[in-house]
């Protein structure tokens, strides 16, 4: 009934460092963020795009995009690039309530051109691929045998994993480092907390 | 392999191959290059060399803690930045070298007989081999730091920065730098500098290592100063027996004969 999302605050070009300080978490609405990796430009002009739409939706209908209908918008957004594609390897996050009336946490991932999924977890960017299979063991209890303990994710197990699986990427990857945005989204909306990384 | 000539220098067999596997579209891996900000700086009694501790490979680190700081002589060190392999078979190619030299001549080594072998031997592969260094050492004539690029051009210098870093490492000497420093200062100048590397360039990482060599004595500083540790672990992951689920097993017995001289 809430979701975590973590990402990093550097800005980097070749091997240099243009900011320590860029947040890559944004809101749309209430109970929704998107996370973006990729060239930074398009992820401003598309957060601006994104948000805006939400607006006039909130104007035209009277209420406010929920997570899925955001994710899907964000989708048609991206494969209106289609042959020019908006370089913006996007994550939806937020909760939504269901048919009976439950909170549920979801995420979307997409690729470039907006192909986009709900999947219990992912992650994005250039050390994605590093994240992604500790990620898979401890959310999805991937890898484990069929007697081995799954241990439930608490808020806290969640919080603790996304700032484990964030300092294990600083540590291997270059362009990673100097603040982990971490947010949590639950219907009560948006927090976020920013902790520490290595910052050579 | 061409077995004739498998002792003598390079084998160039594959060339002509990896040519044409390139043209088919055949990406190379990218060589773990060490990023790296390596620095040297003179001082009234001898020289100080620093360099980070982080090798790349492209983008990703393949290595937190690798040695940049190669053993020439007991009285001359070089730092390198560059491609991995080509630094340490360099290092240890004039190393050799070098002892030869000193046993020959019976004398320690001088800083410039090294700086000409490098010069010479990179200048021979035009730059193929991928060795920026510096070299630092104390011999007869007094302290020595040389600056040598992976063409063989090199610079004396009272102070020298190389490597991906060099820029940021540079801006710390240019303010700082004073000629005939003491020998404690130098040591906070030089990991300063390499500490600007590590924090604004990406290539380079880790911990800061340092050599000071002096006329009496060469003291090599491993881990001189940390820059940045990793956060401490919120979860634990380890991996409980079990996990791994046993399907079946099989013993056998392996009987084994022993050996009779």
């Amino acid at each position: 009934n809430a979701e975590y999302m973590g990402g990093h605050t550097r800005l980097s070009e070749g091997y240099s460092i243009l900011s320590r300080d860029v947040e890559r978490i944004q809101s749309i609405g209430k109970n929704c963020v998107i996370g973006q990796a990729g060239f930074h430009g398009d992820n401003q002009f598309l957060y601006k795009v994104l948000q805006t739409r939400a607006k006039i939706f909130e104007f035209d209908h009277g209420q406010a995009l929920d997570c899925h209908s955001t994710a899907s918008l964000l989708s048609n957004l991206l494969y209106s690039r289609r042959f020019f594609p908006i370089l913006s390897y996007c994550l939806v996050a937020g909760v939504e309530q269901d048919s009976q009336g439950q909170w549920k946490g979801r995420v979307y991932g997409y690729d470039v051109v907006g192909s986009f999924e709900s999947r219990p977890c992912e992650a994005t960017g250039e050390a994605g691929t590093l994240m992604l299979p500790l990620l898979d063991n401890q959310v999805e209890f991937k890898n484990l045998g069929p007697n081995a303990e799954r241990v439930p994710l608490t808020r806290e197990r969640a919080v603790g994993l996304i700032q484990d699986v964030l300092q294990a990427a600083t540590e291997r990857d270059i362009m990673t480092g100097d603040f982990g945005q971490i947010v949590l989204i639950d219907k009560d909306g948006v927090q976020q907390r920013r902790i520490p990384l290595r910052r050579d | 392999m061409d077995v004739d000539n498998m002792y003598e220098g390079f084998s160039f067999e594959n060339c002509l191959r990896n040519t044409r596997l390139a043209e088919k579209g055949l990406k190379a891996k990218p060589y773990n290059k060490t990023g790296t900000t390596i620095v040297g700086l003179m001082f009234k009694d001898g020289v100080v060399l620093g360099a980070d501790t982080r090798a790349t490979g492209g983008s990703t680190v393949l290595s937190k803690d690798c040695e940049k700081l190669h053993y020439l002589a007991p009285n001359m060190y070089c730092a390198g930045a560059g491609t991995a392999a080509d630094m340490v078979m360099v290092g240890n190619m004039i190393a050799g070298q070098l002892n030869l030299h000193s046993l020959n001549t019976d004398r320690p080594p001088r800083v410039v007989t090294a700086l000409t072998m490098l010069s010479h031997y990179l200048y021979k592969y035009q730059g193929y081999i991928g060795c920026h260094l510096i070299v630092g050492g104390w011999d007869i004539t007094g302290p020595q730091l040389y600056s040598i690029d992976s063409l063989g051009h090199y610079n004396d210098d009272v102070y020298a920065t190389m490597g991906s870093g060099m820029m940021a490492a540079k801006t710390v000497f240019d303010a700082r730098f004073k000629l005939d420093m003491e020998m404690d200062d130098a040591i906070k100048l030089t990991a300063d500098a390499v500490a600007a590397g590590i924090l604004n360039d990406m290539g380079s990482g880790g911990t800061v290592n340092l050599c000071v060599i002096t006329k009496d004595k060469t003291e090599y500083l491993d881990h001189y100063r940390t820059i940045c540790s990793k956060g401490p672990r919120q979860g634990d992951y380890t991996v409980k027996p079990g996990t791994t689920s046993l399907i079946s097993s099989d013993v056998i017995q392996v009987v084994s004969e022993a050996m009779e001289t």
